[in-house]
């Protein structure tokens, strides 16, 4: 956003040093998602509508920022998006974690299989991903 | 006369004093109307434009038509969200996957469920230099003082970026726990020549 501001530029973008970086995860407590399965099935359907409306529907969607953030107007109009899929390729997970594990940021090349639980995901988007 | 003009006075602006707290109390999503008996969802946010899946949800009404009443709760840094969520405080909450993967090993009673955004040709989060400095590629950064968070991700994105120009972490210098809470912090540090870039 600072571009547009003229304080400065950019000199690589996460993508150009790492393609498809995996920003972050919605995560549960393993104790909620026994207990309350129905609300994350219905919390994933939204968000997956959320994505198909972003992208479809950008700068309608943009538009909903100024609410949430303290980021102005004209900003939250330019600013770049993530792209959203409810389910990364596990070659790109693990790719990211090799990384890490190579400079000596995390220490062995754990699965982090059981720390991830698709179910909750619409079926169609399941089956798509694998 | 005097006295009771005070006094409602004195009762007017209590009134509305309570009526101020109690909506500027309120989370996100809450003062809505709508939603009737669903279920609350209690999801932490960050006040970020990386969460707009999050507010297209509420305000497209798609979470209230799923089944369930989301409201969003600020709760600053990630390590906070966690122990906020494996309270019970908050429901849900984002992770890194660097985190995730520190929380493997330590077999952490958490799950991610879906991921919330992975990077593209068009990103512009990455690594940042100020307008006036002289840095054009990965391949001169050399001396570079660089501000970060000092998160893993930060620091394998920037360590990766270094060995495709040819260079190592010795090479620049790295001010860790640079994390201001909006852009106009970063415009700040860098036209005052603090730092020649920052990631973001």
């Amino acid at each position: 956003m600072l571009e547009s501001h003229g304080a400065s530029r950019i000199l690589a973008s996460f993508h150009d040093i790492v393609p498809n970086w995996i920003f972050a995860g919605l995560y549960f407590s393993q104790k909620y998602i026994d207990q309350h399965p129905d609300n994350i099935r219905k919390m994933a359907d939204g968000l997956v509508k959320a994505y198909n409306f972003i992208a479809t529907h950008e700068t309608e969607a943009r538009r909903f920022l100024p609410k949430y953030t303290n980021v102005e107007e004209d900003l939250c109009m330019i600013a770049a998006l993530r792209e959203y899929a409810p389910i990364e390729p596990m070659e790109r997970i693990n790719q990211q974690r090799d990384l890490m594990v190579q400079y000596g940021y995390i220490k062995s090349k754990i699965s982090i299989d059981h720390m991830l639980d698709y179910r909750f995901v619409p079926q169609a988007l399941r089956q798509e991903a694998n | 006369m005097q006295r009771r003009v005070k006094r409602t006075l004195f009762s007017r602006c209590l009134l509305v004093s309570i009526v101020v707290l109690f909506v500027a109390g309120l989370p996100v999503g809450a003062a809505a109307d709508g939603g009737g008996d669903l279920p609350v969802v209690k999801v932490v946010y960050w006040r970020s434009i990386d969460d707009l899946p999050l507010y297209v949800g509420v305000e497209k009404g798609y979470f209230e038509a799923a089944g369930i009443k989301v409201k969003l709760e600020f709760i600053k840094g990630e390590e906070n969200a966690l122990a906020g969520v494996i309270r019970g405080d908050v429901d849900a909450g984002y992770i890194s996957l660097a985190s995730l993967i520190k929380l493997a090993e330590r077999k952490a009673p958490i799950k991610v469920v879906m991921w919330m955004g992975h990077a593209h040709p068009g990103t512009k989060c990455g690594i940042h230099v100020g307008a006036q400095t002289g840095y054009q590629s990965l391949a001169d950064v050399k001396g570079m003082r660089l501000a970060s968070s000092g998160s893993i991700n930060s620091k394998t994105m920037l360590t990766h970026a270094l060995a495709k120009g040819g260079h190592t972490m010795k090479d620049i210098r790295a001010l860790w726990g640079g994390t201001p809470d909006n852009p106009m912090q970063y415009e700040a540090a860098l036209r005052s020549g603090g730092i020649d870039g920052f990631i973001v």
